[in-house]
């Protein structure tokens, strides 16, 4: 796969997460990449400890990008 | 006309263009006709006791047909007596009172040794003084040059002795055989110096012989190492000058040296923070006659940017020089490939294939005629096809600026930032 591709892969997982209603929790920078934590928020936007949580190896360079690009998205 | 007048830390100057303490600068015959052909100023080869000289002496690095792209020296610094040259220096101040004579010191690192050469040096009549810590072979070896120039301690030292008696503003010349400049730098300014100027040589040893196997240049078969300057140091030169001029704690003006060659090299030196620059390889190159189109070419430049006077250049590009945590990591470049100029020599397709990322097609057209194409989506706008590509216009580089710019800095900001949150937020 091009690295194109890759990215365009990991980038669909990431926007499906966000879609869902999930926000980047947690980065935990690795040799592979970046482990990514995702926890959905609540109806008023809010994280909570029931809600479901999951996790993402971002690999690609342009993801790695990509998601915190979103997080600094998110924050401002 | 532009005014091209200079005042560097009280020096003045009727253009910025100096010769750098050299060969060029060895004798009051030589600094007079470099003043009649329209150099502003001449830092004179560094007066200390005279010392006794190797031959042969320099060394080149030919490149491509491009001789002394790199040039290398193992001459050391006046091995005339200091009478004669301190003569040949009022004569020549005589003659040329509107020029900027700096006349070059080196001696022990010793109080009383400095005091004495910058007052006999002063006496004659001279604008400026610049101290030689930078020479890297020979005086080296003897605790001068740069031996001291690579201890700040002993910048700092050397620097005050000669400002406790010098009444001429004192330039402090610096060696890159360092680490980091600003470190001597900074400790030059700390000794009171009134300016820095850099760089002196790069250690070097332009190449061995592969028939008697002697190292080049090399005295009855034995060499040493020299210092390497000319057209090759110019980057290495031009940072170190960057790097000086944007920390706030080296607020003194720059003398920029390194590779000059023409009146575009000393421009970017002064857009990078230099108030003037020195010369040496390209006059021992070319000769003197250099200057006048470095005069009339900075000139001309300034003229067409409206640019009244060439100070307005001083450090105009510093700000935006920084460190790689500032840079916009979603910022795209792309290549796109011209084909009704590229004339198909594959020299950018194999650099992509062989050293980046593969994403230079060689396609053909309906009618069998190939052709290359960037993969765009793929491209990571390294700038190696259009840097290998031998004809201009052929590839162009293609700007594309981030909707949400973000910097390493800002990322691990933010990465670092969520993790505190979460914590908050989720109550752990
Ligand atoms: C043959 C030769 C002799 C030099 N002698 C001196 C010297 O006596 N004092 C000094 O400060 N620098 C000396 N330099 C260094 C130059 O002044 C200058 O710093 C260096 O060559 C870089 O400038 P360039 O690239 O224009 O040559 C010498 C350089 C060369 C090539």
């Amino acid at each position: 796969m091009s690295t194109h591709n890759e990215f365009i892969a990991e980038r669909d997982k990431i926007d499906f997460l966000i879609d869902q209603g999930y926000r980047i929790t947690a980065v935990t920078e690795n040799l592979s990449g970046d482990l990514v934590e995702f926890q959905q928020v609540d109806e008023a936007g809010v994280l909570g400890e029931k809600k479901e949580t999951t996790s993402l190896l971002i690999m690609n360079a342009n993801a790695r990008k990509y998601f915190s690009t979103l997080m600094m998205e998110q924050q401002q | 006309m532009a005014d091209l007048q200079i005042n560097l830390a009280g020096i003045k100057s009727p253009n910025p263009f100096w010769l750098a303490s050299a060969p060029p600068t060895n004798t009051g015959y030589q600094v007079q006709r470099a003043f009649e052909a329209g150099w502003g100023g001449a830092v004179w080869k560094t007066l200390g006791d005279p010392i006794l000289n190797v031959t042969s002496r320099f060394s080149s690095l030919d490149f491509n047909g491009q001789r002394m792209a790199g040039f290398n020296n193992i001459e050391l610094i006046t091995d005339r007596p200091l009478e004669e040259n301190l003569r040949e220096i009022y004569e020549t101040k005589k003659r040329f009172p509107n020029h900027a004579i700096i006349v070059s010191l080196m001696v022990e690192p010793q109080q009383d040794k400095w005091h004495e050469i910058v007052k006999r040096v002063e006496d004659v009549g001279v604008d400026g003084l610049e101290l030689n810590f930078g020479c890297p072979h020979g005086m080296a070896e003897r605790g001068m040059g740069s031996a001291s120039g690579q201890v700040p301690e002993l910048v700092e030292k050397q620097t005050y002795w000669a400002k406790e008696v010098a009444q001429t503003p004192v330039i402090v010349k610096l060696t890159p055989n360092i680490t980091d400049i600003t470190v001597t730098a900074e400790a030059a300014v700390q000794g009171g110096a009134d300016a820095i100027s850099m760089i002196n040589t790069i250690n070097s040893l332009t190449g061995v012989d592969l028939d008697t196997w002697n190292t080049v240049p090399n005295v009855a078969g034995k060499g040493a190492h020299g210092g390497y300057c000319g057209p090759a140091v110019k980057p290495i030169a031009l940072n170190m000058v960057g790097e000086c001029a944007k920390n706030p704690r080296i607020n003194v003006p720059i003398s920029g040296i390194g590779g000059i060659s023409n009146w575009q090299d000393a421009a970017e030196f002064m857009l990078m923070g230099a108030t003037g620059v020195q010369v040496c390889t390209a006059v021992m190159h070319h000769g003197f006659s250099i200057v006048e189109d470095m005069i009339d070419g900075l000139s001309n430049y300034l003229d067409d940017k409206k640019v009244k006077s060439v100070n307005e250049l001083i450090g105009k590009s510093v700000p935006k020089y920084t460190n790689w945590g500032n840079l916009d990591l979603n910022h795209t470049v792309i290549a796109r490939i011209n084909n009704d100029v590229c004339i198909n020599c594959n020299k950018c397709h194999i650099a992509c294939e062989d050293a980046s990322h593969q994403c230079i097609d060689m396609l053909k057209d309906s009618n069998g005629v190939e052709y290359l194409q960037v993969r765009e989506e793929d491209c990571v706008g390294c700038n190696l096809c259009s840097i290998v590509c031998p004809v201009d216009g052929a590839i162009d580089m293609l700007d594309i600026p981030s909707n949400q710019p973000m910097t390493w800095n800002e990322r691990e900001a933010v990465i670092k930032g969520t993790k505190v949150k979460s914590e908050v937020n989720i109550g752990k």
